[in-house]
């Protein structure tokens, strides 16, 4: 390998012998990962780092394994090569310990700006692998510059690859060939969407509504928005109510962005930038309005989008309008779609509208403030079963 | 008011009140023409609601963030009517703003430029030493802001030297040579901040050397942040600059290619006056209201020059501080500002454009 190469915990030469899912030794090793986590003084005051050890406790695991289980025989597919993103710091560590729960030795490739920034979590990796040198033997968490011919390298030699990052990762991965038999699980760009139900928001007295409002935060400002999953677009509902409700979510979504945000020049100028080019370049129609100063602007939308890709938001600017019944989105469900996040509307019973109505787009029905939370099945796909393989 | 009447205010000379009525009649009928000419300011202006049939305040004018202007084409004059283009380099490797100038616009530009730096070098033209390299205007990847500079200052110059090679090393004898030509001659210095600051004071110093212009005037540009990084405050700068050539008039100024001919030029007591012709506003990011006084905010920068691109009122990616208006102790009318830097750039979280650095 060339001498770019960092290894930043683990092993230099993974063995890539297959376990079977939810090995006890994986189970063991991420559970005692979360109680580091949750124990470390630095870590758990970091949101993001502190979610990640509560995701890996060990009843959560558990369940995930009774989820997961398979009537017939398991094995992982040997090395997983994971190429986690840049501005998503701490997914590196959500990927890592999904390939290894699906019974994989694990490369994962964190970008140079995460390696630095997540120091302190790949430190506590390193000292709880040191207690558990099975599956040190079997993990590589690295970093190498992109230019370096590394992940034409390591691709050569994967079993599986998991490639996050958007669009034009996968278009760059696609050009690398893995073996034959090699397996790829690629998550592009997605867009994300919320419903609420009018009847609902509108019946709400100020804690319960401030409570949803609080919600909502969760799903959008802190990745600015930019995560696939967070909301771009909100749709109300007009189930009953009155309308004038909206007017109070969106106050009180501002509210909790105003207390919690971090807001500046810097985010001001690009959702600036984003609202005038939705606007200029025609591709939405509709009228600004703000709340709680700049931290939400919204663009009330004059009609239905054709789609969900020209709705670019981000810092908190957000395309809102209303629909009479919930089938007037199906034509906005474009393969692009990911997450529709419910407000007042039973997930399950909208999963199976959508299944029912063949909507060619959302993976994923959530309800408020679950937008963010990685799951074992992502984009549609179930991780633990695309990473391993049955016997029959 | 035409652009002819616009062009005989004094530089400096309008008072508070009175510069307001201008602004709010220019601004009101320069929104107006944009959204008539331009669709997609239009449309902005159509999505924010602002009304149409009733003059608009300074700050209520909307404004356009200067990043707009590497994203879209913006014009309000047909195509063939475009008489220059101008553009800006951001950072390497970024995408750069295209300006788009009718011959009226581009000659406005031009005037004012003069009439601002009359106020600092008199009515007559005088010998201009660029303290830069001719090569910065013939090397189309060095061109851009520092060319266009360069060029729209050449324009003080009765005659032109410039003072570095094409190595970026100065030219001792050309120098010395234009010096003892003009020598007793009041002699015009341009150049921008950093350049001057590495290859003329920090070359002469390191030569143990040191030019003699008593009667020069220096004019520079471009910004601190380099320097600031080397930790040299602007009061070092004068003092070695002094030390170095025996210059004593050095005039900082601020200005971008979306808003070009109007400078904001620094005053003998080192401030930055906004002339009669452009205007600047302090916002808080967080709820865009007017700061105070003295309260650290991002500069929105308001011209009364273009005409062909709706530029009009700009939200810039610098932060800066009002010090006052029409008090200056130098008596120069108008606001005055320092700029603080650029914006700090935060990282742009989210799922996307990943798999780099």
């Amino acid at each position: 390998m060339k001498d770019e190469y960092t290894l930043l915990a683990g092993t230099q030469w993974p063995d890539a012998t297959p376990w079977t899912p939810f090995d006890a030794r994986a189970v063991d090793f991420l559970s005692a990962l979360s109680e580091a986590i949750l124990r470390d003084p630095v870590l758990r005051q970091q949101e993001n780092n502190a979610a990640f050890g509560f995701w890996c406790r060990r009843s959560r695991l558990e369940q995930l394994a009774q989820r997961h289980a398979s009537p017939w025989p398991r094995l992982g597919r040997g090395l997983v090569l994971h190429l986690a993103p840049a501005n998503v710091p701490e997914l590196f560590a959500y990927t890592f310990a999904i390939g290894l729960l699906a019974g994989n030795a694990n490369l994962v490739r964190l970008s140079s700006r995460c390696a630095e920034t997540q120091g302190d979590l790949l430190r506590r990796i390193e000292c709880v692998l040191a207690d558990h040198p099975e599956v040190r033997a079997r993990t590589a968490l690295m970093t190498y510059p992109r230019e370096s011919g590394c992940t034409a390298e390591l691709c050569a030699r994967c079993d599986a690859r998991v490639v996050w990052g958007g669009d034009e990762t996968v278009a760059a991965l696609r050009t690398m060939p893995m073996p034959p038999h090699g397996v790829e699980l690629a998550f592009p760009d997605r867009r994300s969407l919320a419903v609420l139900s009018q009847r609902l928001i509108d019946g709400l007295d100020g804690e319960a509504l401030r409570g949803l409002a609080h919600r909502f935060y969760k799903d959008t400002y802190p990745m600015d928005q930019n995560a696939c999953s967070s909301p771009q677009l909100v749709v109300w509902l007009e189930d009953g109510g009155n309308s004038a409700c909206r007017a109070r979510w969106w106050e009180a979504v501002a509210a909790v962005a105003v207390e919690r945000y971090p807001f500046g020049p810097f985010q001001a100028a690009r959702k600036l930038e984003r609202l005038c080019l939705s606007v200029m370049t025609g591709a939405v129609e509709g009228r600004v309005e703000r709340y709680g100063g700049n931290y939400l602007h919204l663009l009330q939308l004059t009609s239905l989008p054709q789609d969900l890709d020209s709705l670019r938001g981000g810092f908190g600017l957000f395309y809102t309008c209303g629909i009479s019944r919930l089938e007037d989105l199906l034509p906005l469900l474009t393969p692009k779609v990911q997450t529709l996040v419910c407000g007042g509307l039973e997930p399950a019973e909208v999963s199976r509208f959508l299944a029912r109505r063949h909507a060619l787009g959302v993976d994923r029905v959530v309800t408020l403030g679950q937008a963010l939370e990685m799951d074992t099945i992502w984009d549609g796909k179930d991780l633990i079963a695309g990473l391993s393989r049955m016997i029959l | 008011m035409d652009c002819d009447n616009l062009l005989l205010l004094e530089p400096y000379g309008l008072p508070r009140a009175e510069k307001r009525e201008l602004f709010t009649q220019v601004l009101t009928d320069l929104t107006r023409r944009h959204r008539a000419d331009c669709p997609e300011y239009a449309r902005l202006l159509g999505a924010l609601g602002t009304p149409e049939n009733r003059p608009l305040a300074p700050e209520e004018v909307p404004m356009l963030p200067v990043s707009l202007f590497k994203e879209l084409e913006l014009r309000s004059v047909p195509e063939e009517a475009v008489f220059k283009t101008l553009t800006s380099s951001g950072t390497t490797g970024q995408k750069v703003s295209k300006i788009y100038l009718d011959a009226p616009t581009s000659a406005l530009q031009q005037q004012v430029l003069c009439r601002i730096m009359e106020d600092v070098l008199g009515p007559k033209r005088m010998p201009l030493l660029v303290l830069d390299t001719r090569k910065v205007l013939r090397d189309r990847s060095m061109f851009s802001a520092r060319g266009a500079g360069i060029l729209g200052f050449s324009i003080f110059g009765s005659k032109i030297c410039y003072a570095l090679d094409e190595h970026m090393q100065l030219d001792w004898d050309g120098v010395q040579a234009f010096l003892e030509e003009h020598s007793g001659e009041p002699i015009f210095l341009f150049g921008f901040t950093f350049m001057i600051w590495k290859h003329v004071v920090r070359a002469l110093e390191a030569q143990g050397k040191h030019l003699d212009i008593p009667r020069g005037i220096l004019v520079h540009g471009g910004g601190w942040k380099k320097l600031a990084h080397e930790a040299v405050s602007p009061a070092e700068f004068r003092e070695r600059i002094a030390a170095a050539t025996g210059i004593t008039r050095v005039s900082d100024y601020y200005g971008m290619a979306e808003q070009t001919g109007c400078i904001y030029l620094e005053c003998p007591c080192g401030h930055l006056h906004a002339s009669v012709w452009s205007d600047i506003l302090v916002r808080r990011a967080e709820d865009g209201a007017l700061c105070a006084p003295g309260e650290p905010g991002v500069l929105q920068v308001l011209s009364l020059l273009p005409r062909s691109y709706p530029g009009h009122s700009l939200l810039t990616e610098d932060m800066g501080v009002l010090l006052g208006e029409d008090d200056c102790p130098c008596g120069r009318l108008g606001k005055y500002v320092r700029v603080t830097g650029r914006v700090p750039k935060a990282e742009v979280r989210g799922c996307s454009d990943t798999y780099e650095g």
